[in-house]
């Protein structure tokens, strides 16, 4: 399922103090007052959880609307979000999900540059030759992706002017707007001939966007070797004027690609301006989109893993949960003029099914 | 007291052990769902994870006996299953499932049948099935396999004779016998007229 993943900002680091934890919550041990205990747990896996207090904010660095533009998009508790620790070691259990479906054959590993894995797919070990660890699951930029910090690496597609602006914005404080010369068709962005995320030959790539404005819109995909261009492909669907409209397509890369290059237009005639964010160039046939900068690792297996079937790995890295946050408001404080404090956070492990 | 092979015996008796409740709806297409995270084959049957809450399940069989299970369905497949089809009357197949902590396998330890009374649904996405008359699928007197439903006056091994559900008290001025011992219905005996002697 296509989805705009949130990961809480980066920039907003948790202070000294703060506590990771471990915690099985189906776990009961009996407690009487004679005998020995036992214990029986309802959950397979130990989960993460979190109690973070964060360090101050001087109110003129951009975490603060960062931070207040996390908590609009994932609504609080609603939504489950990722949060990346900031400390990398090595991990004897990382749960991967979703569950394999037979066909699915790239899965977000909870762990950013995940490197020195082991990989189980339903408690049988797998050998190397049977997957791709891949770094990091979005190949673009922060600019590119989501026009943060401007939108370097990204050129105007069409006959327009492109632009950064603060809303709306599918993730984060920043998207793409795209306004037409008049009335255009074909209008979008491009990856600059520079920008262009290096990809390996004969591999599997998907291309993704979000788009808002009611309209015609296209992903597109295209192999370059060097600067030659290859195969494209591309997803076309009609977009709406109050939602994001999510997009995506995936081919695989010729024996001789070594570029990919992504362009998102609007292809019907409008003069209305358009907003794109949330653009992707991901590993294998996922489908999940992360800001590149803290995208976490994606294992991409030869052959899909069967129905219903659990991956986990041991890696070194640092940790990538998603997690859900316990309570329905968060705040913070005002101290001396310009410094603000988020109040702490509980937050706890949520592997999807 | 249910018939528990040395397997289950064993699983049940390990000191700590990691366990899975596994619930089968039995609308036209079952809904099967498992407590925790991985999903879990019982029989040929696959359950999928879903949060399950619930209390006490009796594993003896008084047919007064109710209980109820309350599952996670903010995705709503539940309740469009239950606009559908009426959920009351249905069985609702209950398995525990234990295994030893570390181990990859799940030994199925009881399995108890219930029938599903109602069903509510609450603004904050729990499905509730109410559910009555537990019974397992074990041997009861007469050696018959079978629920409290369809045995009605059927003890189970230990259990005493019951009768309309008041033990063997046989009331004076009732024309009905009372059942022969072991379960069996006698062809006289009305009260259950689908089983033969």
């Amino acid at each position: 399922m296509a989805r705009i993943e949130h990961t809480f900002p980066a920039g907003v680091l948790p202070e000294d103090g703060s506590v990771f934890g471990l915690f099985d919550p189906g776990q009961r041990v009996t407690e009487y007052d004679t005998g020995p205990r036992h214990s029986r747990s309802w959950f397979e896996y130990p989960l993460r959880s979190y109690r973070w207090g964060f360090v101050y904010l001087p109110s003129t660095r951009a975490q603060l609307p960062l931070l207040e533009a996390f908590l609009t998009h994932t609504r609080l508790a609603a939504l489950p979000f990722w949060l990346r620790e900031p400390i990398s070691c090595t991990h004897p259990q990382l749960v991967v999900g979703p569950l394999g479906d037979g066909t699915r054959t790239s899965f977000v590993v909870p762990c950013l540059a995940a490197a020195s894995e082991t990989v189980f797919v339903s408690g049988t070990r797998y050998a190397a030759s049977r997957y791709t660890l891949h770094a990091a699951s979005n190949l673009l930029t922060d600019a590119q992706a989501n026009a943060v910090g401007g939108t370097t690496g990204m050129e105007v597609y069409g006959t327009a002017t492109l632009s950064q602006v603060t809303s709306p914005c599918a993730d984060g404080a920043t998207s793409f707007k795209v306004d037409p010369t008049g009335t255009q068709a074909n209008y979008g962005v491009t990856t600059t001939a520079a920008g262009r995320p290096t990809i390996t030959a004969s591999k599997k790539y998907t291309v993704f966007g979000a788009f808002r404005g009611a309209g015609d819109y296209v992903i597109k995909g295209q192999f370059y070797q060097d600067a030659t261009p290859g195969a494209d492909f591309s997803d076309t669907e009609t977009g709406s004027a109050n939602e994001w409209t999510m997009i995506y397509a995936t081919s695989t890369a010729g024996a001789s690609d070594n570029k990919l290059n992504l362009t998102a237009y609007r292809s019907d005639s409008s003069s209305n301006a358009i907003a794109i964010g949330c653009l992707g160039v991901f590993p294998g046939d996922l489908t999940q989109w992360f800001l590149p900068s803290v995208a976490p690792s994606v294992i991409e297996f030869a052959s899909a893993p069967a129905d219903r079937s659990r991956i986990t790995l041991a890696a070194t890295g640092k940790r990538c949960s998603r997690v859900r946050v316990d309570r329905t408001s968060v705040s913070w404080r005002m101290y001396s003029p310009g410094s603000a404090l988020p109040e702490s956070m509980t937050m706890f492990e949520e592997i999807e099914v | 007291m249910p018939t528990l092979t040395d397997a289950q015996l064993a699983a049940l008796a390990l000191p700590d052990h990691e366990a899975k409740l596994a619930v089968e709806i039995g609308t036209t297409t079952p809904l099967r769902y498992c407590t925790g995270l991985d999903p879990v084959q019982v029989g040929s049957d696959w359950y999928a994870p879903r949060s399950i809450w619930y209390d006490a399940l009796a594993i003896t069989s008084p047919s007064e006996s109710q209980t109820s299970i309350v599952f996670d369905d903010l995705d709503n497949t539940l309740r469009v299953a239950w606009y559908s089809e009426r959920f009351s009357a249905k069985d609702v197949s209950v398995y525990l499932l234990v295994r030893n902590v570390g181990d990859a396998d799940w030994t199925t330890t009881l399995s108890v049948l219930w029938k599903c009374r109602a069903c509510k649904y609450t603004r904050d996405g729990k499905f509730i099935v109410d559910l009555y008359g537990a019974a397992g699928l074990r041997p009861r007197a007469g050696l018959r396999v079978g629920t409290r439903s369809e045995f009605e006056y059927a003890p189970e091994p230990g259990e005493a004779i019951r009768f309309r559900q008041v033990g063997v008290t046989f009331h004076g001025g009732n024309s009905e016998p009372p059942p022969s011992g072991g379960g069996h219905s006698d062809p006289w005996d009305q009260q259950n007229p689908t089983i033969d002697s």
